[in-house]
């Protein structure tokens, strides 16, 4: 039987349009980034939380709307991870451009409000960057955003009233809509140049 | 006392002292410590240490003028409510095997200098006294930004 001739030019088109959907999807996941850390594809709304800034101001990660929040969790008595990873991100922070660098902000989030005050955080964070931003609070707001992100810490008793602390040390990386969109493991931070790639493909994606 | 008494004593004593004067069979390569922010009360250190000799060696700590307290350390990593959680122990000694090495690195074992007297700063060379129980190793360690 003879299909009519609008049937057949309708199907293909459709055959058509299906041919170029397949091929425009298969080119871009050719183009598609990977990234350095855990990705995810529908990223959820960081948590927001009520600390305070080194210079004393109140921090609220919603101003942070347009930039990169790169957000990691320590305390400044620590010798080895937190200024392994604070080094790995002056590191990468140096290796963008200054217009990138407006739009990614480095915040270390204290996890020992008691000894970490925001005069000492004003020593210590800048050493690292002089733009990156450090945070305390009281204990229980540094609690509250440690449990928001899943960060667990807890003291270990060292002679007299000295002690360390035993904590997770992720990077969060909230992308300019406010998402919590990657996750890196410390282990991998030493591979600056595809962080800064991870970076460039966020910040490339638009008005995000 | 009988003068052969008093001689084995001497030779004895002499060999003693020889004995601990020995140097260790000891390399140590790329050590380096890290420079760390005004008012840091702790930083660490990192290196290579390889044993030539036939018996295993144990670092057990060291001291510096700007640093009278170095311990080594352990990284340790556990996993609590699912999570992955990193820590530090202080060990009595880090073993290096004989015939065999050891590397302290960033975010694994490495040596902790407590009670900065004052923060080392980039681009200096400080000395340092390495202990190995009762043998100490001196050590020019270059401090480094990393």
């Amino acid at each position: 039987m003879k299909m009519p001739r609008p049937i057949w030019m309708g199907a293909g088109l459709v055959a058509l349009l299906l041919g170029l959907f397949i091929l425009q999807s298969l080119l871009h996941r050719g183009d598609r980034h990977r990234f350095l850390g855990n990705h995810f594809d529908q990223p959820e709304p960081a948590e927001t939380f009520q600390l305070t800034d080194h210079h004393g101001d109140p921090f609220d990660l919603k101003s942070q709307r347009g930039k990169i929040v790169l957000l990691t969790f320590g305390f400044t008595h620590c010798p080895d991870v937190c200024p392994m990873i604070l080094n790995h991100l002056t590191d990468v922070y140096q290796q963008l451009t200054p217009e990138e660098q407006a739009r990614v902000q480095v915040v270390f989030v204290t996890l020992d409000p008691e000894r970490d005050t925001p005069a000492l955080l004003k020593e210590y964070v800048p050493f690292f960057h002089e733009k990156f931003l450090g945070l305390t609070g009281s204990p229980e707001a540094t609690e509250a955003a440690a449990k928001k992100y899943h960060v667990f810490y807890r003291k270990v008793p060292l002679e007299g009233a000295n002690y360390n602390l035993d904590h997770s040390t992720h990077l969060f990386l909230i992308d300019p809509a406010g998402n919590f969109s990657v996750l890196y493991d410390s282990k991998e931070l030493s591979q600056t140049d595809r962080l800064v790639k991870d970076l460039r493909a966020i910040l490339s994606t638009g008005s995000k | 006392m009988k003068k052969w008494v008093l001689q084995l004593m001497i030779l004895w004593f002499a060999g003693l002292i020889s004995a601990s004067a020995q140097p260790l069979p000891l390399e140590i390569k790329g050590a380096w410590l890290r420079a760390v922010p005004p008012g840091s009360s702790a930083t660490a250190a990192y290196m290579t240490l390889i044993n030539r000799g036939d018996v295993p060696l144990e670092l057990t700590g060291g001291t510096a003028d700007f640093s009278p307290d170095i311990r080594p350390m352990i990284t340790t990593t556990q996993t609590v409510a699912d999570k992955t959680v990193h820590g530090m122990e202080f060990v009595p000694s880090l073993t290096i095997p004989a015939k065999g090495k050891i590397e302290l690195k960033p975010g694994a074992d490495h040596l902790m200098f407590m009670q900065l007297k004052r923060v080392p700063l980039a681009g200096e060379t400080l000395p340092v006294i390495l202990k190995f129980g009762t043998q100490e190793w001196p050590l020019e360690i270059p401090v480094r930004r990393k």
